[in-house]
């Protein structure tokens, strides 16, 4: 942290993020400048003025009357949300909820029968973990909370198996795939996105070119920002030749910590949930089905869940560390 | 009740959920139209183009992108309307140069009970900062008032990096100058390290 700081005049501080922080009464930055104006008792001056000087870049504001507001919000209104074409929020059919837990169990028993004897090489990230790795060919790998990467050291470092979610960023070179539990991955040097777990399995191209096989359902070739999807009850997206491309930006924002779903189910944005913050969420089952756009980010627990719960008006509670929606 | 952040806002407006519209409005329409009243004076323009902002990002919330930060672009969309606009209807050119206008009034300080010495500080400063030009007084606005990194100003104010550094560096320069001079006796009410 220590910078050049001995040399700064009152108006290097007052450009100074950190400086700024302690104006503004951050409790760790007034700490550092406290302590750090002890031992430069030279620089009492300059740091005095800098303070004055902020003190006066304070500007009056207009009170804008809430009658204002208010008539303008009804201007845009007219305009906009109420000229019909309502949210709305999307229900599953019951055979889907069924095909749903025969998928998963179809799932459950390939990943019984997936577990080798150990000669391999392996990652893991635990709940609450997002972790970058290297690999021994130089390619990165993020990996979200509770996945699992694995390969043979005698073999070809290319050949991964995995689990969960990652970020691939492949260094050029021979194939490298990614085996997972339905599909596997091919590409040459690229960056790609693989999310495998009981809701879904999907891959979505960031960069270069992808092959993906998925099992038993054929081969599909990705370019930048296009992606294939297989939900749990093996519907494929896209099923034609016209590939959705995605907001590569929200897609990836995992990680940083942000998670950003469009169409999907409540269940599956809960148990990403419950893999980020290690906590357990009870949702009785008329809610499981509920689907819409959510958000939220992993730092705060209580935020997070507000977040996501809001656009459905729907509640929680805690007991004894779990959370327990209600309506 | 935590807040619901402004990338969820967000989101979930280019999702189509009018709750979401509403809440992003209410979070910012004060300070988008105290930004505009910096800028002219006439309340009926400031409306316009808040309703036009509003309407245009509803209508376009499936083309616009993914933002990290929507207050960013609202700032941006805002402003470049607004300067649009009043260069069109009030004729802000003198001598075939354009004029710009970024008005400030140095907020009361609560730190100073005597108001007569408040009163000559105040003017005092109205002064120094009115002297600035108007590029420098929005820079050290965004910055100071508004918190901004200059990342963000650069954008909104559609300038490179550096020179939004330079504008913020020149006007604290010019600042600190007067400060050095006659403020400093008027500014020495300010707490005690």
């Amino acid at each position: 942290m220590e910078r050049a700081y001995e040399k700064y005049n009152a108006e290097d501080f007052l450009q100074d993020s950190f400086f700024l922080q302690w104006m503004k009464g951050e409790e760790q930055a007034a700490e550092f400048w406290t302590h750090w104006l002890k031992n430069h008792p030279e620089k009492r001056a300059e740091v005095e003025k800098a303070r004055t000087l902020f003190a006066g870049l304070t500007f009056e504001e207009p009170e804008i009357p809430q009658s204002t507001r208010e008539e303008l919000w009804g201007k845009i209104a007219t305009q906009t949300v109420d000229k019909g074409g309502r949210y709305r929020l999307h229900k599953r059919s019951r055979w889907m909820q069924i095909a749903g837990y025969a998928a998963m169990i179809v799932l459950l028993i390939t990943a019984a029968v997936y577990f080798w004897p150990n000669t391999q090489m392996e990652y893991e990230t635990r709940m609450a973990e997002i972790e970058e790795y290297k690999l021994p060919d130089r390619s990165k790998v993020v990996m979200n909370s509770n996945s699992f990467l694995s390969y043979h050291q005698t073999d070809s470092f290319r050949n991964i198996s995995f689990k969960g979610e990652g970020f691939f960023n492949v260094k050029e070179g021979k194939a490298f795939r990614v085996e997972s539990n339905t599909g596997i991955v091919t590409v040459l040097g690229t960056s790609f996105n693989i999310y495998d777990r009981q809701d879904k399995y999907e891959v979505i191209c960031v960069s270069g070119k992808v092959k993906v096989a998925i099992k038993g359902n054929g081969e599909f070739i990705l370019t930048k920002g296009e992606y294939v999807r297989q939900s749990s009850s093996g519907e494929v997206e896209p099923n034609d030749d016209s590939p959705d491309t995605l907001t590569l930006d929200a897609e990836l924002a995992w990680r940083n910590g942000e998670f950003f779903y469009k169409d999907t189910r409540l269940e599956s944005v809960l148990n990403e949930v419950e893999r980020q913050f290690d906590v357990d969420i009870h949702l009785k089952e008329d809610l499981k089905d509920i689907s819409g756009a959510f958000y939220f980010k992993n730092d705060e627990l209580d935020e997070a869940m507000q977040n996501i719960l809001w656009p459905l008006r729907l509640t929680y509670t805690r007991e004894n560390g779990d959370i327990y929606i209600k309506k | 009740m935590k807040e619901i952040r402004d990338q969820n806002l967000w989101h979930q407006l280019q999702n189509g959920n009018a709750l979401a519209f509403r809440q992003l409005y209410d979070k910012h329409i004060n300070a988008l139209m105290g930004y505009g009243y910096k800028f002219t004076d006439n309340k009926q323009v400031i409306e316009d183009c808040c309703q036009e902002l509003f309407i245009k990002i509803w209508e376009k919330r499936r083309e616009l992108p993914y933002m990290d930060k929507p207050a960013k672009y609202l700032y941006s969309a805002f402003r470049n309307n607004l300067v649009k606009t009043l260069q069109r209807t009030e004729n802000r050119y003198v001598a075939g140069v354009r004029e710009e206008l970024f008005e400030l009034t140095p907020a009361a300080d609560r730190n100073i009970i005597d108001s007569e010495s408040a009163e000559i500080r105040k003017s005092q400063l109205q002064k120094a900062i009115s002297s600035l030009p108007a590029r420098q007084k929005e820079a050290l606005y965004l910055k100071y008032q508004k918190g901004m990194e200059y990342d963000e100003i650069c954008e909104i104010m559609e300038i490179s990096y550096q020179s939004v550094r330079n504008l913020v560096s020149r006007a604290l320069t010019k600042l600190r100058g007067l400060i050095g001079v006659g403020l400093a006796f008027i500014l020495k009410i300010i707490p005690h390290l």
